[in-house]
């Protein structure tokens, strides 16, 4: 009985939170639509893809050999920025971007996103490769097949949890903001628009287009969730 | 002659020991213990997955000790049943044309027409397809942990004889004595954290014919359906 009502706690409280943080928007006076918000939702979709997609296979790699405990010790090393703000990110990456004259490029944005996605993408890898067998490696190990032939069992025996990953990856780089501050104002991202809409027009100025990007944010995470629940990774 | 051969070999997994002073595999040897007293420990160790604290694995008389896995010409079948993502049919196509054999032929020898016609298999049904996919290798030594544990008495006996027609020396862990009589040309015994043998099989072959005497695979098999 008691266990009942507390999911009934537990479910207004996600509703709650919700709420909290779509309603107010509303109760804004004069609200205004931004005037061209597709250019940086798709400049950010595109180099999200992008990072994502360059960032994978180092993702793959290093959480194949950190769930096998032969390389544990990179794990401090690879998560620790999760631990900072990502402006100090930015800072770090700066010098070496000006030497490089990208601040600024895409390119700039596509390494800091990679940057900033790889923890979170490594150790939702490595969930999901502890979940498949150590004996599958055993086993194919004195089959002959190298450590990339493996790997590639692996990625297929643990799919949905690569895949949860990899949206996950894919969020994270869509949702930054911090470093691009430093290293990449232009070309404009979703972040920064939002920032600059905000720092020109106010709240009322920024808040639909915050809205957007919830509901986008919701979408994705509603589809991560679906195929986490799948694949047993949380 | 094929033969395997473990000379003063001392294994050390966590705190645990298991040692033993010589062990030879020129057929079907059998591992048996109880739980927890390192059989499979000492098998990780002849397959190259765990390094041994002292002593000499020679396999045809090559000394295979510092090989790696992958270099051992060893068919390694792990007590964790193995699941790989592919159909029992996917799978035996992509490791025949890795070991450049035919699928079709592997299918025949093993008896295997019903299962790779399936989607999803037992876990008998898995152990089966992978001794074929191990067997594919062609490997000097095959090593075998407790492969039937889990399995019906129908897929047990299949898996018992499809072992018994192959000739590659095997090292075949089990707590089972019976599984042990039924598969071991030599039994080892293993407790204390020792290996003692090799002791002959009294019953090599009896137990093949208790069955046949009683129909008793037959009997099995169809009392599935």
């Amino acid at each position: 009985m008691a266990s009942g009502r507390l999911r009934y706690v537990v479910l207004s409280l996600a509703v709650f939170y919700l709420l909290v943080l779509t309603v107010p928007g509303f109760l804004y006076p004069g609200l205004s639509f931004p005037a061209d918000f597709f250019t940086p939702l798709f400049n950010t979709m595109a180099y999200s893809t992008a990072a994502t997609l360059a960032g994978l296979p180092a993702a793959l790699l290093l959480a194949f050999y950190a769930s096998r405990r032969e390389i544990g010790g990179i794990i401090p090393v690879l998560t620790f920025s999760t631990a900072i703000p990502h402006t100090a990110i930015g800072l770090l990456l700066l010098p070496l971007f000006t030497r490089f004259g990208i601040v600024d490029t895409a390119p700039a944005i596509i390494v800091a996103m990679i940057i900033v996605s790889l923890p979170i993408g490594t150790g939702s890898l490595i969930s999901a490769f502890a979940s498949t067998q150590k004996s599958l490696d055993e086993f194919l190990q004195p089959l002959g097949l190298n450590d990339l032939q493996i790997i590639g069992l692996h990625v297929r025996a643990s799919s949905l949890g690569v895949v949860a990953s990899i949206i996950l990856m894919w969020l994270r780089c869509f949702s930054e903001l911090g470093a691009f501050l430093i290293v990449a104002n232009r070309p404009l991202t979703v972040g920064v628009y939002l920032f600059e809409l905000f720092n020109r027009g106010g709240a009322a100025a920024a808040v639909l287009f915050s809205l957007i990007l919830a509901v986008t944010g919701l979408l994705f995470s509603t589809v991560l969730y679906v195929i986490s629940r799948k694949a047993g990774v949380r | 002659m094929k033969m395997f051969e473990a000379l003063d070999v001392e294994v050390m997994r966590k705190n645990f020991r298991i040692s033993v002073d010589y062990l030879k595999a020129d057929g079907k040897v059998v591992l048996l213990g109880r739980n927890g007293t390192g059989k499979s420990t000492l098998l990780k160790c002849f397959a190259g997955l765990l390094k041994p604290v002292r002593g000499r694995l020679r396999l045809d008389g090559k000394d295979i000790t510092g090989l790696h896995p992958r270099e051992r010409e060893i068919g390694y079948l792990p007590q964790e049943p193995v699941r790989i993502p592919l159909s029992p049919a996917k799978l035996l196509r992509y490791f025949a044309a890795r070991f450049g054999v035919d699928d079709r032929e592997v299918v025949r020898m093993f008896g295997l027409e019903e299962i790779v016609a399936k989607t999803a298999l037992s876990q008998g049904e898995n152990q089966i397809v992978n001794l074929a996919v191990v067997m594919m290798k062609r490997p000097r030594l095959l090593l075998l942990d407790e492969p039937t544990s889990g399995m019906d008495f129908v897929n047990k006996i299949f898996y018992w004889r499809l072992l018994k027609k192959l000739s590659t020396p095997m090292v075949y862990v089990t707590h089972d004595p019976v599984e042990a009589s039924m598969i071991a040309d030599h039994i080892y015994l293993v407790g204390g954290g020792h290996v003692k043998g090799p002791y002959e099989n009294p019953l090599k072959d009896k137990v093949e014919e208790f069955l046949n005497e009683y129909n008793l695979y037959r009997f099995f098999e169809n009392s599935r359906s």
